[in-house]
């Protein structure tokens, strides 16, 4: 396996020729927000999050979609990637009804996290209250649209990791909202195993266990973790 | 907004916000500060979003803010207005980014 050489906010970084920039910057302590990636699954670059500058290129690049490259020049945290990052913080706080004082979340939300940490204290465009139902058909799970920020981890964890797909996607733009099966609710959906992966990859309060209140939703990725790591290099490592 | 598919937020959300800028904008309810975030909203969708249609979606608002500014300036709440100003910027607006 090839060995790479590429900066990182200035810092010479080594990397495996199939390292995505993403991994590299990880392994070197650097740290780029991310949204709709979650470790084992296929990458989609499609929260925007994690795009950074790469000289050379007029283009901004998805670090976790972009391999690295010999002599690669990559900046992650400069004025401007951070003034787009908390524009799509904004973007998605405004887009859904994404209160926290409510959320089963609470406290343990990725996009919340992501809001502290990148400083998005306000959002400056208008909210637009979604109306979307809320499925509790299931009897384990719950899944609230509004809360959902279309990262699709729940349609790759599915997908990808239980096999079943019952998972998916319909509707366009601003109308998308996940489903199960064929748009069934969600306790009709015959594919589903209740295995509950979905649930557990699930960066906001959308997906919950049912009974869960305010704040008192907490994932256990390590189980994802876990799998991936059995299937991928035979290694049982708990 | 019909157009976009969903899959990256910047156009699935951005877009949606841009047309509601520019309703805003029409209906005389915008000040001048919607129009400053219009543009940054417009410079946004175009470098991050995924696709070409993203990266072209606010082509054509940015084009008549580069061309058309007065129209958007008269079309501004009055008293957020700067009318003095207007006059004075409107034949080297096209200067602007």
């Amino acid at each position: 396996m090839a060995a790479k050489t590429l900066t990182i906010d200035g810092k010479m970084v080594g990397a495996h020729e199939d390292q995505t920039i993403l991994e590299a910057a990880r392994d070197a302590g650097i740290k780029i927000p991310t949204l709709c990636h979650l470790e084992g699954l296929s990458d989609l670059g499609a929260c925007r999050l994690c795009l950074v500058e790469v000289k050379g290129s007029n283009r901004l690049q998805p670090a976790c979609a972009i391999k690295v490259a010999e002599g690669m020049e990559v900046q992650t945290h400069s004025e401007r990637l951070q003034k787009y990052r908390r524009m799509i913080l904004e973007l998605l706080f405004a887009e859904r009804n994404h209160v926290c004082a409510v959320c089963v979340s609470n406290g343990h939300c990725e996009l919340q996290n992501l809001a502290i940490e990148l400083g998005m204290d306000h959002v400056r465009f208008d909210y637009r209250f979604s109306g979307f139902d809320v499925d509790i058909t299931h009897n384990r799970y719950g899944l609230d649209h509004n809360r959902c920020i279309l990262c699709t981890r729940c349609v790759r964890v599915c997908n990808e990791v239980e096999g079943a797909h019952t998972w998916d996607v319909a509707g366009r733009g601003a109308d998308a909202r996940v489903i199960t099966d064929l748009k069934q609710p969600w306790g009709e959906a015959d594919s589903c195993t209740a295995c509950g992966k979905c649930v557990m990859a699930c960066p906001t309060g959308a997906l919950f266990y049912k009974g869960s209140t305010v704040a008192e939703m907490e994932r256990d990725r390590t189980r994802l973790e876990f799998i991936v790591t059995a299937r991928e290099k035979k290694q049982w490592i708990v | 907004m019909d157009e976009s598919c969903g899959k990256c937020i910047p156009c699935r959300a951005g877009t949606v916000q841009m047309h509601h800028l520019l309703t805003k904008i029409l209906d005389g309810k915008a000040t001048l500060k919607d129009l400053q975030k219009l543009e940054e909203l417009c410079d946004m969708v175009k470098n991050t979003s995924l696709c070409g249609l993203g990266q072209t979606a606010p082509n054509p608002v940015l084009s008549t803010l580069r061309f058309f500014r007065h129209e958007y300036l008269e079309l501004l709440r009055p008293e957020s207005a700067p009318a003095p100003v207007k006059s004075a910027t409107t034949p080297e607006v096209s200067t602007h980014a």
